[in-house]
């Protein structure tokens, strides 16, 4: 269990061990977070790293030291945001029929999601992936994401409904 | 439904089990070596901002002591940008109720009025405590002089007080000549019913802070179409983009062919120095002037050098009258509205019709069943989705749809179409 208020005191005043520390108490979590939305190793861990730095440097900005998870995995969700989007504007044909490759036989009972979470807008992407993938609670989403909770459950009951949609296709 | 729940545990078990990869500490260790950061002293200008803050909150404190006490309650339904309004005094306190024949009450605690609309803040409750006010349902509606707004909001009962808070935004503000408004109450609890109305005075003294509008005048072309996204209008408490999705030329074209053309699910995000602004609803209107939208964001930081917007998606669905005769054994191709439709193949499997079927992959039919010797049969399920290149090099996708019962002649009928679009491109930057 880390000291939370005494380790951002410390790297608010430069001790880049002590955000190492912070970050390593929950880094399963971080990486999980980065994966919902890059999906491979590679991409996940540069936004990771990204994070690290842009946390330290901004952690003087942080009011309340408490908050500092949610904190640093708001500015996680806007790199991963910034990264998907930009990875999806070169996203080239060939891309696309490798990727089609993985869906040409699924199993007949099990049901890819990410064939259809990936269609939804990134907004319901985002709060499906929060809640039902990493388990979040409507208020750590709401913290995370800045937004009130009562959005949280709006945007998540419109997300849900757009996959169903998606999902039962014609029906 | 039962299917996405299956699959969102597997979601949940399997990122449940996901670690960390043994280079996570190497990789956030080398990343810090870049930084040039140096902590800085705590500066006499910031120290002299608090003291000048402490001094504002002092000389501001009965006032929000009064909004704090007027407004109690209503944190949960509030965001921030309401919240912070009404702790610096905003709004028009009106503080009239109205009593239902069965003792329940409703009570207008306050207004925000500002050129975007108008907010109301407003409480349901019983003080006798004899009608459980969690059931209680009711619906409003603004009424004022040429002024019948739509509006969204939030809800929330509170249990231990018996008591429903609720603030509710319009979706246009009143024009000058409206000087009062009112409200119309349609009260529902089990099987019983009452109307009743509140009326007040606006204060336009009172309103919240002022509204700046400018013209965005930016055509896109989607589905063929053209859509503008006309203006926005930003004010202290949200911000309402404009546009048309179809003016009325072109919609008078859809109604002399007789097209029935909707749209649906339009989608849009705005941007204000890099941080996504919150979405607070949208409508989509058809009237005389056209086929109009808003979309209703959360008021801009006052000090934003640059706003961006982001269109996502948009559905356009059209309604059409189709059937023809399948041939059994065969690949049926037919035209609906200018889309291809393939029915690769039609499979009689214990007792149930499997057809599959391929569009381009932005193509929904919602509308679509089986008349199989002459008799209806709705679409019971559709399994294996898939997409893939054809050789066009067009993204398409192939589903089987299922359908509960077999024959001899099957007709297939299409009433409806989806078109969808994910678009996700910036359609407008300002900088200030």
């Amino acid at each position: 269990m880390v000291d939370i208020n005494l380790l951002v005191n410390k790297a608010k005043s430069g001790d880049k061990e002590a955000l190492i520390q912070l970050i390593l108490a929950d880094k399963d979590n971080y990486y999980r977070l980065a994966y919902s939305f890059l999906r491979n190793e590679h991409d996940s861990m540069d936004v990771v790293s990204e994070m690290t730095l842009i946390v330290f440097e901004k952690i003087k900005e942080l009011k309340d030291n408490e908050k500092f998870y949610s904190w640093s995995k708001t500015i996680l969700v806007n790199l991963c945001k910034k990264e998907y989007k930009r990875k999806n504007k070169v996203i080239s044909i060939e891309d696309v029929s490798e990727i089609s490759l993985e869906y040409v036989e699924p199993i007949e009972d099990k049901l890819d999601l990410d064939i259809y979470i990936d269609k939804l807008s990134l907004k319901h992407q985002q709060i499906i992936k929060l809640r039902y993938f990493l388990d979040m609670e409507y208020s750590t989403i709401s913290e995370v994401l800045k937004i009130p909770v009562g959005t949280v459950k709006s945007r998540l009951s419109k997300g849900m409904e757009s996959l169903r949609r998606l999902v039962e296709g014609e029906k | 439904m039962e299917r996405i729940r299956e699959a969102l545990e597997d979601k949940k078990n399997e990122y449940g089990d996901l670690k960390a990869p043994s280079g996570f500490e190497d990789s956030i260790r080398e990343k810090l070596k870049e930084s040039r950061y140096k902590s800085k002293r705590f500066s006499i200008l910031r120290i002299a901002s608090i003291l000048v803050m402490i001094v504002v909150i002092s000389y501001n404190s009965s006032t929000l002591a009064f909004y704090g006490r007027t407004l109690m309650g209503y944190e949960n339904v509030m965001n921030d940008t309401l919240m912070g309004l009404s702790q610096l005094g905003e709004g028009q306190v009106i503080d009239k109720e109205v009593i239902f024949p069965d003792g329940v009450r409703l009570r207008l605690d306050m207004i925000m009025l500002d050129g975007n609309g108008v907010v109301i803040f407003y409480s349901i409750y019983d003080p006798t405590n004899k009608v459980d006010v969690e059931n209680v349902n009711i619906s409003t509606s603004i009424k004022g002089l040429f002024y019948n707004p739509g509006y969204g909001g939030h809800g929330e009962y509170i249990q231990d007080e018996n008591t429903q808070k609720w603030v509710i935004i319009s979706s246009d503000s009143p024009n000058f000549f409206n000087q009062k408004l009112t409200i119309g109450l349609n009260y529902h609890n089990n099987s019983t019913y009452y109307y009743e109305e509140l009326s007040f005075k606006l204060d336009r003294s009172q309103a919240v802070g002022r509204t700046i509008k400018f013209n965005v005048n930016k055509n896109i072309e989607l589905f063929g179409r053209n859509i503008l996204i006309d203006k926005i209008s930003a004010s202290s408490v949200s911000t309402i983009l404009r546009g048309s999705l179809q003016n009325i030329g072109s919609l008078a074209v859809d109604i002399f062919k007789g097209d029935r053309v909707f749209y649906d699910e339009l989608e849009m995000s705005l941007f204000a120095d890099g941080v996504e602004i919150d979405r607070l609803g949208a409508g989509i209107s058809t009237n005389l002037k056209g086929t109009n939208f808003s979309v209703r964001f959360d008021a801009i930081p006052e000090d934003t050098k640059e706003i961006w917007v982001v269109l996502n998606s948009l559905n356009l669905r059209k309604i059409i009258d189709f059937e023809e005769k399948l041939e059994l054994g065969e690949v049926n191709i037919f035209n609906l509205d200018d889309q291809e439709l393939i029915i690769e193949e039609i499979k009689q499997i214990d007792g149930q019709t499997h057809i599959i079927i391929q569009t381009k992959e932005n193509i929904r039919i919602p509308g679509l069943s089986l008349i199989i010797d002459g008799k209806n049969f709705n679409l019971e399920d559709t399994i294996r989705t898939e997409l893939f290149i054809d050789s066009q090099g067009e993204l398409v996708k192939r589903r089987t749809l299922i359908f509960n019962g077999i024959g001899n002649e099957y007709r297939l009928r299409v009433k409806e179409l989806i078109f969808e679009s994910i678009y996700e491109k910036e359609v407008y930057r300002k900088k200030n």
